[in-house]
């Protein structure tokens, strides 16, 4: 990065920063804090729940994925304009009728205060952990590419989204988060089209000769990672649990103008979403073509590999870049060949070309197997994960200065957003769903409100930085994070559904249904091995069922209410 | 919009909880041209969905 990298940075982001701060430095009334103002229309609602839902790891990771593996990963995002119906045709107008400020504030209406605080416990701990992962997991990806201290990184964006989200609240959030990703499409659209101008015209037959382009799989063999089925039930029931529950999500609509505004901002979702994901995994398979090209290294975490490679086995190192570059050298023979055979129209001739580009890269790839085999014997504890370094080497190493400050800022102005969003919902619940709850005498003091608010934002924030700087994570650490997420959501879901639902089903059968449920879970989790996905379709199921069943040996619930 | 004013928080919540902010109700129109209910707008979202499936499977189909 130059002194123009730089200034594109630090401009952008502290620009929209304190932008934010200013704007809403007199948001004093506990409503506009916590949901929003009541000016605020489909598009900023929209882009909210986009820029919450969209973390740096999702620029940083899902490019790679589409590198490594293709873009079937879009599969998984099937099931979210379908959950976003549902949110928005049931959940969003409960929450606005009642005037909620939380999610789990329903469930106390609709319950009781002891599933209120459940509902609520569940998404603090969940959310709370995961915010140490969300500042964390970008922090040391960028700081390693950019030769920065992590700890630096960590504390710096920290507090960067702890001065706003704090001053401003639900409204700063929401405001900073359009510029935010007006930062990150401008970033992302630039590299597209700067690789595009890098790359041949038979990009897209390369990459689908390849493997790289199989986006639909409507197979039935439960061994394939990314199918349409999985992906839509999947992906149906973690949306529903995402959009419908985690107050993170909930908050950014909940707010604005009217219910219509609400609504629109999901559908604007529901319809952008999986253009949106699948434009970012064809980013990385093109990535991937424009190393079928130009020399990639053997390993894209390049500090990792140079920390192993000086050490006492550098022979070895030296013998892998050896033969990754000369197998880059047959793999390019080897593309081109393949482009002439297409262009002459022999179908034999294409046929035997195009089985010796895949052989070729398939002995690439091996390479770079054994190449992370020898970082593993070199130090057991070495980091092989390296799709997630794929593109920012690209950015680093291909775009011109000045793009390179856009896109270090893309990815900053992702994990600012998503913190933000985070922060913003677990302050609110803490102050709504604990503070208020105990402190009953206290709820009708405004000022106090607000105040407790910024102090449980600003606690929470704190948390995440000391969190993501004293955890020792690690690559299966950040997955285990995701883990936690998978046993927690379905129970939740399973309370809201029996909510909104079974309305004969009364608090006591839904408290300790869902206990039972979130045990059963617990006692799977230790005993199968199956896929965690499948623990939020588990989870939600085993909580509507016990709670139905308990209720048949508990007095009848009275005539509902509040929903 | 209507907006009232809610009469009681109720058991479990002993606090004042934020107003009532509208009823979901018909007044409520998605006001887009051509999609009168949210109905049409959902079914909207669904045959883009489609759409964009059907989409995905050709391109799988060209260039895989």
């Amino acid at each position: 990065m130059n002194a123009l990298d730089w200034i594109v940075l630090l401009g952008s982001m502290l620009g929209i920063a304190a932008y934010g701060t200013w704007r809403t430095r007199h948001t004093d009334h506990l409503d506009t804090y916590l949901k929003g103002s009541r000016t605020t229309g489909w598009f900023t609602i929209g882009v909210s729940v986009m820029a919450t839902q969209a973390s740096a790891i999702t620029f940083l990771s899902i490019p790679g994925q589409g590198f490594e593996s293709g873009i079937g990963f879009v599969q998984n995002y099937f099931g979210l304009p379908l959950a976003l119906i549902l949110v928005c045709a049931v959940f969003l107008p409960i929450y606005r009728r009642l005037g909620v400020y939380t999610a789990y504030e329903y469930l106390g209406r609709r319950f009781d205060a002891r599933t209120r605080l459940l509902g609520a416990a569940l998404f603090l701990l969940q959310r709370g952990l995961a915010s140490g992962v969300t500042i964390y997991a970008p922090a040391i990806i960028l700081s390693t590419v950019l030769g920065w201290r992590v700890d630096y990184t960590i504390v710096g964006t920290g507090v960067l989204v702890i001065i706003y989200t704090v001053t401003g609240g639900s409204v700063a959030v929401s405001l900073t988060q359009k510029w935010q990703m007006a930062v990150i499409f401008g970033g992302m659209i630039t590299a597209l089209i700067v690789l595009l101008a890098k790359l041949p015209a038979e990009a897209l037959p390369v990459a689908g000769a390849l493997g790289k382009l199989e986006a639909v799989d409507f197979s039935l063999n439960p061994d394939r990672r990314y199918t349409f089925w999985s992906g839509l039930l999947g992906g149906l029931f973690l949306s529903l649990s995402y959009f419908g529950t985690d107050q993170s999500q909930v908050q950014r609509y909940i707010g604005g103008a009217s219910l219509r505004e609400g609504r629109l901002g999901l559908v604007f979702n529901a319809i952008l979403k999986i253009p949106m994901q699948f434009s970012i995994l064809l980013l990385g398979a093109l990535v991937f073509v424009f190393y079928q090209f130009e020399p990639a290294p053997v390993f894209f975490n390049q500090a990792e590999w140079r920390r192993h490679a000086e050490g006492p086995n550098a022979e070895r190192f030296r013998v892998l870049e050896q033969k990754h570059a000369a197998l880059h050298a047959q793999r390019q023979v080897a593309v081109r060949a393949w482009i002439d055979a297409r262009a002459g129209g022999d179908a034999t001739v294409q046929a035997t070309t195009r089985a010796a580009m895949v052989e070729v890269q398939k002995r690439v790839d091996a390479v770079r197997a054994e190449a992370k085999a020898a970082l593993v014997a070199a130090d057991p504890r070495a980091k092989t994960k390296d799709s997630d370094y794929v593109f920012i080497t690209f950015i680093l190493t291909q775009l011109p200065h000045g793009v390179v400050g856009l896109l270090v800022a893309a990815m900053f102005a992702a994990a600012l957003g998503s913190k933000a969003g985070e922060l913003n919902a677990l302050g609110t619940t803490s102050t709504i769903d604990l503070w208020r709850q105990f402190r009953p005498l206290a709820a009708h003091d405004e000022a106090r409100n607000v105040r407790n608010a910024k102090w449980f934002t600003a606690f929470w924030g704190v948390f995440a930085i000391g969190f993501a700087l004293f955890a020792r994570f690690s690559e299966n650490l950040i997955e285990a994070i995701n883990i936690l997420g998978s046993l927690f959501y379905g129970v939740v879901l399973g309370l809201f559904l029996v909510a909104f639902f079974a309305r004969r089903v009364g608090g006591t059968a839904v408290f300790w249904g869902a206990l039972a449920a979130q045990v059963l879970v617990f006692a799977l989790y230790s005993t199968l091995k199956i896929s965690y996905l499948w623990y939020n379709l588990i989870g939600c199921a085993a909580c509507v069922l016990f709670s139905a069943a308990l209720q048949l040996f508990l007095p009848a619930r009275r005539p509902p209410d509040a929903a | 919009m209507k907006r009232h004013v809610q009469s009681q928080p109720d058991a479990g919540d002993p606090g004042a909880v934020g107003a009532p902010t509208d009823s979901g109700g018909a007044g409520d129109s998605p006001g887009l041209p051509g999609l009168s209910t949210w109905g049409a707008v959902y079914l909207l979202v669904f045959a883009v969905f489609v759409f964009v499936v059907v989409g995905l499977a050709v391109f799988t189909r060209v260039y895989a």
